[in-house]
């Protein structure tokens, strides 16, 4: 257990720092971006053709946390160290909680539009994290089982999911009539690492009247990573990690619009419905249905023995109980299911610069529905300059404003988008942050003739 | 132009990107977490243990008894020994002299030989005129002085049939060179040792076995001047037995005073105790062929200084049975009870030891009968109490002390100790541990103002008195304050538990050994940590 302890801590220390994602709120409404199909791939930008400046396209930096905020998990001294504030902890955790974390950078990107189509294409990189856990494992964890006596303490619905993949994306739009759209995105996954808790199943139940703990654990825990990362021996990321072309897996996209009227639109998209097998550098660590109880040492057993009699009694103790506890390691490789999204949004056209938008936004992890609601306003300012602001609701938190802004310099299109701007600031603060830019290169429909599939 | 604003654009969005960056690390500085106030409150189990009767009496010093329905005893047994028979029945050192006259034929010439056979009763005397029939000699000498005027050389074969060796009649040859016809002597010494010599009483009160000497003279130059003077001195000495059988009379012999221990009321004091049926026997385990008497000559209880003497129809007299066979004891026991004795009254008395002496007469009646003993023959007396788990006591308080450390840990606020207890005795107890320095000065109390009650099971109707289920009970300490402090500082503790049997001591009881106490205890610790 400590090493897949570890082995999370070395992906939150690798992936923490780089954030991008594909997956916020905000810039579902802001079509003028092109990375907006990255969301609904029924969305056309209305360019002939453009691409992204290597690496720089699409950047995307995003957490979210449920329970705890950072500054109310630590408070700053005098000497701006940081004292862990166990009471603040225990005191905003919830029932369930969540931690997200998306990084994704685009490395290639790519879209053109022919008659009434738009391709498109993108390379990602992109790091998920999942967490979820139970609030009553963190009170457990900080004010001791003592306020949990004659009752169960619940791990569930503890789960991690950390995936490193690459991304290749190859979408298609069809402009169907002048009140449907609709697109596809077919994924080609190649994963790079992976911890996933497929099973984590644990409970302590505290006797009333003797204080007897009874454990009940059944975990299965997969892990595909450099074993370096796994034995806890640093981080050391090679050409042979970063272009291995195994642990394959496919995934799609799938979006349409319907415009009702001049006024009022909808969409809807279906994202990351897939899975990757991953198969190399695996390990999985496994502990079936083990129930054991403690009720206390027989006193009795030890009448008589000298002290060294005793440390040795109380060693094969120890060793009987670490061994009831052992985790069995085996080696096979592993399918994961990447985790599905479900955009509903609908646009209203207050006039030709001016549009409100509502996007509800859904993901289910491990059981667990997680939903988020956004509020958006767009205004045209001029032809080459939009903005928007927006108010999410998500992470249970509730004071989300969230901006935007686009400017198109021919041919450079640049884009800043965020669903919480006091996040971009102060990012301990705040349930949900996060930050997603990028530069485009554009071509305009008309200005360079036929398409690319033209010639 | 254009390219240059675009470059601008770019710079300024990874101005921007790096800045925030920057700022994301300081916010999220996980390396400058520099502690925290750790303050859980931990519960958990700490001591499950079931203890029986049977675990009781497992690692107990004392000796129990447990009868086929289970009801326990106390055992408390001491021996005490007489001497070995070889130190009390000795055989004295003895010689017998006998002259006889040797006459040679007058027609004997140099070179011819004669003998004459000399038929002699040799006798042996007990210290105690004892009727030795056998005797199986251990070690022993017998000397021989032959004392003569021969003037031929000679020699004497001594031959004693009823002295036999491995089957072989004692056979010896001495030689007996001339000394020119004035008077010498000869000595020799034989050792007896794995002789068994067989005696005849043909006069009814001696020791007698028949021996031959037989005298060879070889006629030589000297003139035959019969008759000549032949004198003969056997002795034995140093004579012990393996074994000797006949009738040894009357011997007295002391067996020292013995004490025998009774821990039962060992660092306790008791109120009051009422024994239904204690018991007292006396057992004589007796190697020696012979009946006795064992005379009491002391016999009572101490306690702390003050006696009080055993009293029973049964004293102060005790026949003992003659063992049936050599090298096996026979046992003769007799019980001293309530109905033959003062013994209840004894043992409420709390009595610490018994203390015996004795005295042993052989052959008690002066009737002559056959006995045996072997040099190895004693007496033991074993004096065994028996106290049956079987009735009453009020206040019977047990104080014991035992050596007691712990690290303190000044993380821990607070501690509080449940005690779950399920007692199946039908005792009622109250424990108090007392928390006291390695100078024995007690600092603190476990239980606050009065001790930790143990309920007793309810009695059952006579005459089994077994409980019914055990009633479980809780008492919960909390350690804190000075009490915590006073804790860590423990370097003894002292335990106290006042017991009395159901009702106040009133109520009769058995104790058996399937009766337990089944002790859980379980801590809550309220700990606080600086990380």
């Amino acid at each position: 257990m400590k090493r897949i302890i570890t082995i999370a801590i070395i992906l939150a220390t690798v992936f923490g720092g780089k954030l991008s994602a594909q997956f916020d709120h905000t810039l579902y409404n802001m079509t003028p971006v092109f990375q907006s199909n990255l969301l609904n791939p029924a969305f056309i930008p209305d360019v002939q053709y453009h691409f992204g400046v290597p690496a720089l396209s699409s950047v995307y930096a995003g957490f979210g946390t449920s329970g705890v905020k950072y500054s109310q998990a630590f408070t700053r001294r005098a000497d701006d160290s940081l004292n862990i504030d166990f009471n603040g902890i225990v005191s905003h955790v919830k029932a369930k909680n969540a931690i997200i974390q998306r990084d994704a950078v685009q490395w290639l990107n790519g879209g053109m539009r022919w008659k009434d189509y738009y391709f498109s294409f993108s390379v990602s990189d992109i790091v998920d994290w999942n967490v979820l856990y139970s609030g009553d494992m963190v009170k457990l964890a900080v004010n001791g089982n003592a306020q949990f006596i004659g009752k169960t303490v619940s791990f569930a619905p503890s789960y991690l999911k950390a995936t490193h993949y690459r991304e290749y994306a190859f979408g298609a739009a069809w402009d169907f009539d002048s009140q449907w759209n609709f697109g596809a995105k077919v994924k080609m996954l190649f994963g790079k690492s992976n911890l996933h808790t497929k099973t984590l199943d644990a409970s302590l139940h505290t006797e009333e009247n003797n204080y007897y703990l009874t454990t009940e654990t059944n975990i299965m825990i997969n892990t595909s990573m450099p074993a370096s990362w796994r034995e806890g021996d640093g981080v050391n990321i090679n050409s042979a990690y970063l272009f291995y072309g195994g642990s394959f897996g496919m995934s799609v996209d799938l979006g349409a619009t319907y415009k009702l009227n001049d006024e009022l639109a909808f969409s809807a998209s279906v994202l990351d419905l897939g899975y990757i097998k991953f198969d190399r550098n695996f390990k999985n660590f496994s502990n079936n249905n083990v129930k054991w109880t403690f009720e206390g040492i027989d006193a009795l057993e030890f009448d008589g023995m000298t002290d060294d009699e005793i440390d040795q009694r109380l060693k094969e103790i120890g060793d009987s109980l670490k061994k009831k506890f052992e985790i069995e390691e085996t080696w096979h490789s592993y399918n994961i299911m990447m985790t599905a999204k479900i955009y509903l949004a609908g646009t209203y056209k207050l006039s030709d610069i001016e549009t409100l938008g509502a996007v509800f936004r859904s993901e289910i992890i491990n059981k667990t529905w997680r939903p988020s609601l956004s509020l958006s306003y767009y205004r045209q300012i001029f032809d080459n300059l939009g903005v928007i602001g927006s108010y999410t609701i998500i992470n249970r938190g509730y004071f989300n404003i969230g901006a935007g802004i686009y400017y198109n310099y021919k041919p450079v299109q640049v884009y800043l988008v965020t669903d919480n701007l006091v996040g971009v600031f102060i990012p301990d603060a705040v349930h949900y942050a996060n930050i997603h830019f990028g530069v485009n290169i554009y071509f305009p429909k008309g200005r360079s003739g036929n398409t690319l599939i033209d010639f | 132009m254009i390219r240059n604003k675009s470059i601008l654009l770019i710079l300024t969005l990874l101005s921007a990107s790096l800045i925030l960056n920057s700022c994301y690390k300081k916010r999220f500085s996980t390396d400058k977490i520099a502690g925290g106030d750790w303050n859980p409150e931990i519960a958990a189990p700490v001591i499950k243990s079931k203890m029986t009767m049977k675990d009781i009496i497992k690692n107990s010093s004392e000796e129990w008894k447990e009868y086929p329905d289970g009801l326990l005893s106390l055992i408390y047994r001491q021996k005490a020994a007489s001497s070995f028979a070889d130190s009390i029945v000795k055989i004295p050192d003895q010689s017998i002299d006998t002259s006889l006259q040797v006459s040679l034929p007058p027609s004997m010439i140099p070179g011819d030989s004669t003998s004459q056979l000399l038929n002699v009763y040799g006798k042996l005397k007990g210290s105690n005129n004892e009727l030795i029939d056998t005797l199986f000699i251990k070690s022993g000498s017998f000397d021989l002085e032959f004392t003569t005027n021969l003037n031929h050389d000679a020699s004497v074969q001594i031959i004693i049939p009823d002295l036999a060796k491995y089957g072989v009649t004692f056979y010896q040859v001495v030689k007996i060179p001339s000394a020119g016809g004035s008077l010498h002597t000869v000595k020799a010494s034989f050792p007896l040792n794995l002789y068994t010599a067989m005696f005849k009483h043909p006069n009814g009160n001696d020791n007698q076995i028949q021996q031959f000497f037989k005298v060879v003279v070889n006629f030589g130059n000297a003139a035959n001047n019969s008759p000549y003077v032949f004198k003969i001195k056997q002795s034995v000495s140093n004579l012990t037995y393996y074994d000797v059988s006949g009738y040894f009379g009357e011997y007295n012999f002391p067996i020292e005073q013995t004490t025998l221990g009774i821990s039962l009321f060992d660092n306790s004091t008791v109120e009051e105790i009422f024994l239904e049926d204690p018991r007292l026997h006396l057992h004589f385990y007796n190697s020696f062929g012979i009946p006795l008497n064992v005379h009491m000559d002391k016999f009572y209880v101490e306690r702390d200084g003050v006696t009080k003497d055993v009293i029973s129809t049964l004293l102060p007299d005790f026949p003992v049975t003659p063992a049936s066979q050599m090298y096996l004891f026979d046992t003769s026991s007799f019980t001293l009870d309530k109905g033959n004795s003062n013994i209840i009254d004894l043992f409420k008395f709390q009595p610490k030891k018994v203390i015996f002496a004795e005295t042993i007469k052989t052959n008690p009646s002066g009737v002559q009968q056959h006995n045996f003993m072997m040099d190895t023959s004693k007496v033991y007396v074993e004096a065994e109490i028996e106290l049956p788990l079987y009735g009453r006591t009020l206040n019977f308080t047990v104080e014991d002390t035992a050596l007691f450390s712990m690290e303190e840990d000044k993380g821990v606020i607070s501690v509080d100790l449940r005690f779950n207890l399920a007692n199946k005795f039908p005792s009622e107890a109250g424990v108090q541990i007392y928390l006291a320095d390695t100078n024995n000065v007690i600092l603190d109390s476990l239980f606050d103002k009065k001790a930790m009650v143990l309920v007793p099971a309810v009695v059952g109707p006579a005459p089994d008195y077994r409980t019914s289920d055990p009633i479980n009970q809780t008492t919960v300490v909390t350690l804190k304050g000075d009490k915590l402090k006073n804790f860590w500082k423990t370097g003894k503790i002292i335990y106290k538990a006042n017991l009395s049997t159901a009702e106040q001591g009133q109520k009769v009881v058995k104790i058996y050994s399937d009766y337990y106490i089944d002790i859980r205890m379980a801590v809550k610790l309220n700990y606080l940590k600086e990380l």
